[in-house]
């Protein structure tokens, strides 16, 4: 393993060691909900992540559009995979997290529904890339469904804010939040977001030797 | 040529392809009918689930006929190797975007206006007091549709699982636009203003705008090959 | 189940989602790598 990746990954670990400790065992429980809102030491920092996760996504697809080279359309479609991941780990501590709180597993709440809908966006995205054989074309159909998931993913984002149902709003945007539980979720959040920088290194990597089987299948 | 003589001309194009062949949309209608019919069966002899589930339902046959009418689009171009042509066309290929784009969007609000006047009959609900404000909401929704199932069909018409494939990636991406209109329709047919719930216009109208502005800056990378 | 029934339902699963990513991440980096190696190694010439 490269260096960066070592270093990614042994910092991920630590943090999330000591994220895990501030979320479970350090945070008091809350006044309201007690000690299932630690769930949310997971819930928060992996949509968070996912969010910055397709945030690249569409940079990148804008990049590989403008410039064309393969850089671009590697890192747009490791950062979607990787997104892919977090969303799904928001969406099924969602779950865990209403049922004891909303009596339910799931329910057609705006945000959850609009998460699940993020979520087939950019399956969808890497369902494409699956089906397209030739990299180039791939990577130009992928950047569309990149660039316009971003737009899909601000609206699910604000459908909370909009449409006011269930879910809680932002805790954090709102500024709601007790100083004893934000230390640890910012913890729990850095620890995502170096795992994810983690994740993605070693896509990348996966991505270039890939490139590298596939140019040499092609060469000789 | 210029960028709306462009568009002008492809929309001609496809327009006098749907007056000439009249299969596609004579089987529309049919296929329109079908559905009205099995919506029947849906909901039950009850009046009040009917109007109360009217306007999902009528926005779930929209995107059904709209699925199938946006990949229409991009198949009649595949014969004889038309969109080979259409990618080689002088000037902005953005004016064959917008070209497909209001060409896609007449034959479906032309659908979409059928299937109403058919559940308004076969359901007995007196849609003439909303008609003047429903067809804007139905043209506002339609239009953010066709903007990126325009792209979505121009994407998968190259590819084998295209059938799959289009819903798969257009209906996710579309619900900025379906919900808001459908939610409009609702009030409409309960008898109130467009601008009763303002923010669901407003928002209507910006996706509109955003996905028309993506589209027609991306279409070019979607056809080059 | 009690609350920290859920807690350990979320954790955990999350755990296995996170641990099998980055496991599958190193299998498909394996996979490739020795690919390249065996291809590299004296193969050369070899019609496939």
């Amino acid at each position: 393993m490269d260096r960066l990746g070592v270093t990614l990954g042994l910092g991920a670990g630590a943090l999330v060691v000591a994220g895990l400790w501030m979320g479970l065992v350090q945070a008091p429980p809350d006044a309201v909900q007690g000690e299932v809102q630690r769930i949310m030491y997971l819930h928060v920092p992996s949509i968070l992540t996912a969010y910055l996760a397709f945030t690249v996504v569409l940079v990148s697809s804008i990049g590989y559009l403008v410039r064309g080279t393969r850089g671009w359309d590697r890192l747009a479609h490791a950062s979607a995979e990787v997104g892919v991941v977090f969303t799904a780990i928001t969406l099924f501590t969602g779950a865990i997290w209403g049922k004891p709180t909303w009596g339910v597993w799931w329910t057609w709440d705006a945000r959850l529904t609009g998460t699940a809908v993020l979520f087939m966006v950019y399956l969808g995205y890497l369902m494409l890339r699956s089906v397209v054989e030739d990299q180039d074309r791939a990577g130009r159909y992928a950047a569309v469904v990149g660039i316009l998931g971003f737009f899909d993913m601000i609206f699910t984002h604000m459908a909370v804010e909009w449409f006011r149902t269930l879910h809680q709003p932002s805790s954090l945007q709102r500024g709601t939040i007790d100083t004893a539980l934000k230390l640890p979720l910012n913890v729990n959040l850095l620890a995502f977001v170096v795992l994810y920088a983690y994740f993605l290194a070693r896509r990348l990597r996966l991505a270039a030797l890939d490139e590298a089987v596939e140019a040499r299948d092609l060469g000789e | 040529m210029n960028f709306l003589a462009l568009a002008a001309e492809i929309l001609r194009k496809d327009l006098r392809i749907e007056a000439r062949s009249r299969e596609g949309l004579n089987t529309l209608l049919f296929f329109s009918a079908l559905l009205v019919f099995l919506f029947r069966f849906a909901l039950g002899p009850t009046e009040a689930q009917v109007r109360q589930g009217a306007p999902g339902l009528l926005w779930f046959a929209f995107i059904l006929t709209g699925l199938w009418g946006m990949a229409r689009a991009f198949q009649i171009e595949r014969e004889n190797d038309c969109l080979e042509a259409l990618r080689l066309v002088p000037g902005d290929l953005g004016g064959v975007y917008l070209g497909k784009v209001v060409g896609g969007c007449c034959v479906m609000v032309a659908t979409e206006l059928a299937i109403v006047v058919m559940f308004g009959l076969f359901f007995h609900l007196d849609l003439w007091p909303a008609g003047g404000r429903l067809v804007p909401v139905l043209i506002l929704g339609t239009v953010g549709f066709v903007a990126i199932g325009t792209l979505f069909a121009a994407i998968t018409a190259h590819l084998k699982a295209r059938e799959v494939l289009l819903p798969l990636l257009l209906l996710p991406l579309v619900i900025p636009v379906l919900l808001p209109a459908s939610r409009l329709t609702e009030l409409v047919l309960a008898g109130e203003s467009l601008g009763a719930e303002p923010h669901w216009l407003r928002l209507l109208l910006v996706f509109d705008l955003v996905f028309l502005v993506l589209g027609y800056l991306t279409f070019p990378f979607v056809m080059e090959d | 189940m009690g609350p920290w029934g859920y807690i350990g339902l979320a954790y955990g699963l999350a755990a296995i989602t996170l641990v099998g990513y980055g496991w599958s991440l190193g299998m498909r980096i394996r996979k490739r790598r020795a690919r390249l190696d065996r291809e590299a190694s004296g193969r050369v010439g070899v019609v496939k």
